[in-house]
């Protein structure tokens, strides 16, 4: 650091704390440090960020070990699944909460698939993107403001929303509400039996309403300490919050099944027979399946052009700056991992930004070009280093 | 609300939140009202890095957030020689309309104590998140709240005349400064005053926790600025 | 005299307002202190310095017998730093044949307390009348060049002004909805959330005020350095560049498109690169 204000000092004999330089002068304060082969968070160009996470720390522990099953509050907010993500110095809470929408959009395929769910595998490859879903995203990002959300929130919200959809993580299939019925025993007790063997399947089948629900996924994003861009964060955060998700097991009270209708002969109570009550069982559980081999991971990065005008003035009067560019003149463009601060979010315009598979699948890759130089040898190098990034975080998901 | 809000993505209107059955177990519920004893909770300051001053507090099963933004400059047209304090409250428990009375609450004992008079034509906001699993009375979480501004508002360097702090007891929370010589707030969530000498009983109760609080707040200031000489 | 504390949490009592240089072995607090002052020469007025609050104080722990003393209280967390001064301009002499000594007690942890000798209020990051600030200028009129304040030199930073939190980071297309966000403190507009500034064209330069040209002396996206004349209405401070250590310091050329000047002279300001020069308004940069 105070080699740079060196620098500039004998440059520009009024000099200022770096602080104030990085505020009045963004750029000027990032050329100063990339000349001198650091950046300003002094991270080296392909270094990231550490990254914490923690996923399942909010969650509602539905099913624990013993019989002592907490009772959750019944507001209807229980988070299914949850993380919490730390980057640097931004923290990314993640909470997923769900609900149940009748499906009504059911393809002549759907009905076949209804008994042999077998035949999922081998649906698995059909790029069919009506077989795939989403969660619903809302970003929050905290900045010491009200009212409506910002540009920049409904921006991310949105691509995550698409990111999800196209990378095919999601399937319809493993959101599908296959209902149990909750059965009063002769003896006044109380059961709920599921469609789990084959003898339970033929009663719930005999009681089963004929619709059919799927389990909608939102997600609530919440950024603390935003210090630079955050969709890799968002991004990261959501996919370890989904794979911590368990959803609930649902059931209909048997009063409320079809059957149960007639019986108690409440006459051609049409109305009554719409309004199903799906229960769900705050004992019984099952994991989300995400479709493990496309899980994938979100790192940026930032493509700048050296100045050379900076360069020159520590060549010319910092002696201390012992090596001097080869290039003389010529631009060079260096690739930054990881953008966060205000000179890089600031004056980085060229970025990249890849989804990547640990395998070396790629999900998502977007370029910016913003004016800086994008050569192959980036490109590449970036595509490399996502990868890397990928395995890292992985390992850090499976961890916990 | 009718119309959707198209700004966020919200998903389809015509989900159902999951709903879980009315669990039986309401006398359950009726015992634990008898709320745990005022626990000393982890304090940990300047956690965020793109606000003043930050401060969490959390304990088994509450995590309060306080960020602090300003002293900034504010929107008002008219010259203003003190400065304004806002309060704002999240919380996916509570409704918003007690959130709302909460802050306008905080917004009057953060005055008394603040020194406004410092910050000329500026504007503090103050925002709590409330992390909360457990549903109690949100007077319970008063002491919390005021604990977790208090040291916020210090590690924003906003200069403050003491460090003031909130008693509960019998649904009552209220806030002493200068050693408990002076009540800066009452809050009280239900039921009524069945006479004095209980009021006077809890008022006694809360100051001694008030005074604990203040103890837990100056010990971890100092402790910091320890910390900061080492470094 | 009691010893000062070396470091303070904010509501902490520091002194008294007024002490005994050397106290007499007989009294060992403060009241005592006060009281018996008549018979010791010496006495020390403290004066409340950054960080700290006069206030009055109840002593006296049952409520027959107690009455208030003022003294000194921290109104901040950090060390505490005494200085010797002389007495303050309101300062009325009631009896001469006491010797008073003044010092002023701070509160602070930063280095600039130590340079201004406990005056300067490092931590309270509002410009204030006199103060150095550096703005970027957002607006140019025939009177006038509107400002927002960027740092007030010898002061700390507030970290909520930075793109972290004011940041425009990602901009919908049509513009979006950034007019309808607001802190609650500020409408958002285009200039972000920072205080706001007016450069008159008469507070330009020392000489010549009346033809001073704005459009020769600043342009959009200039880094100014500027003093507070005054704390304006509620919009704006008043700013003053007539000093010759005050004006433009960084500048671009081609309206920020092209190199970083340089400043050549007090009027005008070169691009070692491009040999661009443009008419500015300099600060003196030695």
């Amino acid at each position: 650091m105070t080699d740079v204000e060196e620098s500039t000092v004998e440059v520009h004999p009024v000099s200022f704390p770096p602080e104030i330089l990085a505020r009045i002068s963004p750029d000027l304060s990032l050329q100063r440090h990339l000349s001198l082969g650091f950046r300003p968070s002094s991270r080296g160009f392909e270094e990231f960020r550490d990254i914490t996470i923690n996923t399942g720390d909010v969650t509602r522990r539905i099913q624990s070990d013993d019989n002592s099953v907490k009772i959750p509050p019944n507001n209807g907010k229980q988070g299914l699944g949850s993380c919490v993500l730390k980057q640097g110095d931004v923290f990314v809470i993640t909470q997923i909460t769900g609900g149940i929408i009748e499906d009504i959009t059911l393809s002549k395929n759907d009905m076949e698939l209804e008994d042999d769910t077998e035949l999922l595998e081998i649906t698995k490859e059909h790029s069919d993107i009506t077989k795939y879903s989403s969660v619903y995203p809302v970003v929050e990002i905290n900045r010491g403001r009200m009212g409506a959300c910002t540009d920049e929130e409904m921006t991310i919200s949105q691509r995550l929303y698409d990111s999800l959809l196209h990378s095919h993580i999601l399937t319809q299939d493993v959101l599908r509400v296959e209902p149990g019925v909750r059965i009063t025993n002769e003896d006044g007790s109380v059961s709920i039996i599921y469609p789990d063997t084959k003898e339970n399947k033929e009663i719930t089948n005999a009681l089963k309403p004929k619709k059919k629900w799927s389990y909608v996924l939102y997600a609530k994003i919440e950024v603390f300490g935003r210090t630079g861009p955050v969709y890799d964060m968002c991004w990261n955060s959501l996919i370890a919050a989904l794979q911590s998700v368990k959803l609930p097991r649902t059931f209909i009270d048997e009063r409320a099944t079809d059957l149960k209708m007639t019986v108690r002969a409440r006459g051609r109570n049409a109305v009554v027979m719409e309004t199903y009550n799906l229960l769900c069982d705050p004992n019984e559980s099952t994991n989300l399946q995400l479709r493990e081999n496309s899980i994938s991971y979100a790192s940026t990065y930032g493509i700048i052009d050296l100045d050379p005008e900076a360069d020159i003035t520590n060549l010319e009067n910092n002696d201390d700056v012992d090596e001097p560019m080869d290039e003389g003149l010529e631009t060079k463009t260096v690739l930054l991992a990881d953008i966060d601060g205000e000179a890089e979010e600031t004056s980085i315009k060229s970025t990249i930004s890849i989804t990547a598979c640990p395998n070396g699948r790629f999900k998502q890759f977007s370029v910016v070009g913003g004016g800086a130089k994008i050569t192959k040898e980036l490109l590449m190098r970036s595509i490399t280093l996502s990868k890397q990034r990928s395995r890292d975080i992985t390992l850090k998901v499976q961890t916990v | 609300m009718n119309v959707q809000d198209r700004r966020r993505i919200l998903g389809p209107i015509e989900a159902k939140p999951l709903a879980f059955p009315e669990t039986k177990s309401t006398s359950n519920e009726e015992t634990t009202v008898v709320l745990p004893e005022f626990q000393a909770p982890s304090i940990q300051t300047n956690l965020l890095k793109n606000c003043n001053g930050s401060c969490i507090i959390e304990n088994e099963n509450t995590s309060i957030l306080s960020s602090i933004y300003g002293p900034r400059s504010t929107r008002s047209n008219l010259f203003e020689s003190r400065c304004l304090i806002n309060v704002t409250i999240k919380s996916a428990v509570f409704p918003t309309s007690e959130l709302k009375e909460l802050s306008s609450f905080l917004i009057n004992v953060l005055e008394s104590f603040v020194c406004l008079e410092l910050y000329p034509k500026a504007g503090i906001d103050v925002f709590i998140n409330l992390n909360i699993e457990q549903v109690s009375d949100l007077s319970w979480y008063i002491p919390y709240i005021m604990m977790s501004i208090v040291l916020g508002l210090v590690d924003a360097g906003i200069e403050i005349s003491d460090l003031p702090g909130c008693g509960f007891n019998d649904n009552n929370a209220i806030c002493f400064t200068k050693n408990g010589s002076e009540v800066i707030g009452i809050w009280r969530d239900k039921g009524d005053i069945k006479d004095e000498s209980s009021f006077g009983d809890s008022l006694d109760i809360c100051k001694d926790q008030y005074l604990q609080i203040k103890g837990l707040m100056a010990s971890y200031l100092l402790s910091k600025l320890d910390d900061d000489k080492s470094t | 005299m009691q010893e000062l504390p070396k470091q303070a949490i904010p509501g902490q009592i520091l002194a008294p307002q007024f002490d005994l240089l050397e106290p007499i072995p007989t009294s060992n607090n403060n009241s005592d202190n006060e009281t018996s002052s008549n018979e010791e020469p010496t006495i020390i007025m403290y004066i409340n310095g950054a960080g700290t609050k006069l206030i009055n104080y109840p002593i006296g722990n049952n409520s027959k017998n107690s009455k208030e003393i003022t003294v000194i209280s921290s109104t901040k967390l950090g060390k505490v730093y005494s200085y010797d001064v002389d007495a303050p301009s309101d300062y009325k002499t009631i009896d001469e044949s006491r010797k008073i000594q003044f010092k002023m007690i701070s509160v602070g942890n930063s280095e600039l307390m130590k340079q201004s000798q406990g005056k300067n209020e490092s931590s309270n990051i509002l410009p204030r009348e006199g103060d150095v600030i550096l703005c970027r200028v957002s607006r140019i009129s025939l009177q006038r060049a509107n400002v927002e304040i960027l740092a007030v030199s010898s002061k700390n930073i507030p970290i909520d002004s930075g793109v972290g939190t004011n940041g425009s980071g990602t901009v919908a297309v049509q513009g979006g909805s950034g007019a309808q966000t607001f802190s609650v403190s500020q409408a958002s507009s285009d200039v972000g959330e920072t205080f706001r500034g007016i450069i008159r064209s008469q507070d330009v330069r020392a000489t010549d005020r009346d033809k001073v040209v704005m459009i020769d002396c600043f342009k959009p996206g200039d880094i100014v350095k500027a003093q507070v004349i005054s704390l304006g209405d509620g919009n704006n401070y008043y700013l003053t560049t007539a000093r010759n250590d005050l004006g433009v310091i960084f500048a671009r050329a081609n309206n920020g498109a092209g190199g970083l000047m340089y400043a050549t002279d007090w009027l005008s300001m070169t691009s070692p690169l491009s040999g661009i020069t443009e008419k500015r308004k300099c600060a003196n940069p030695f």
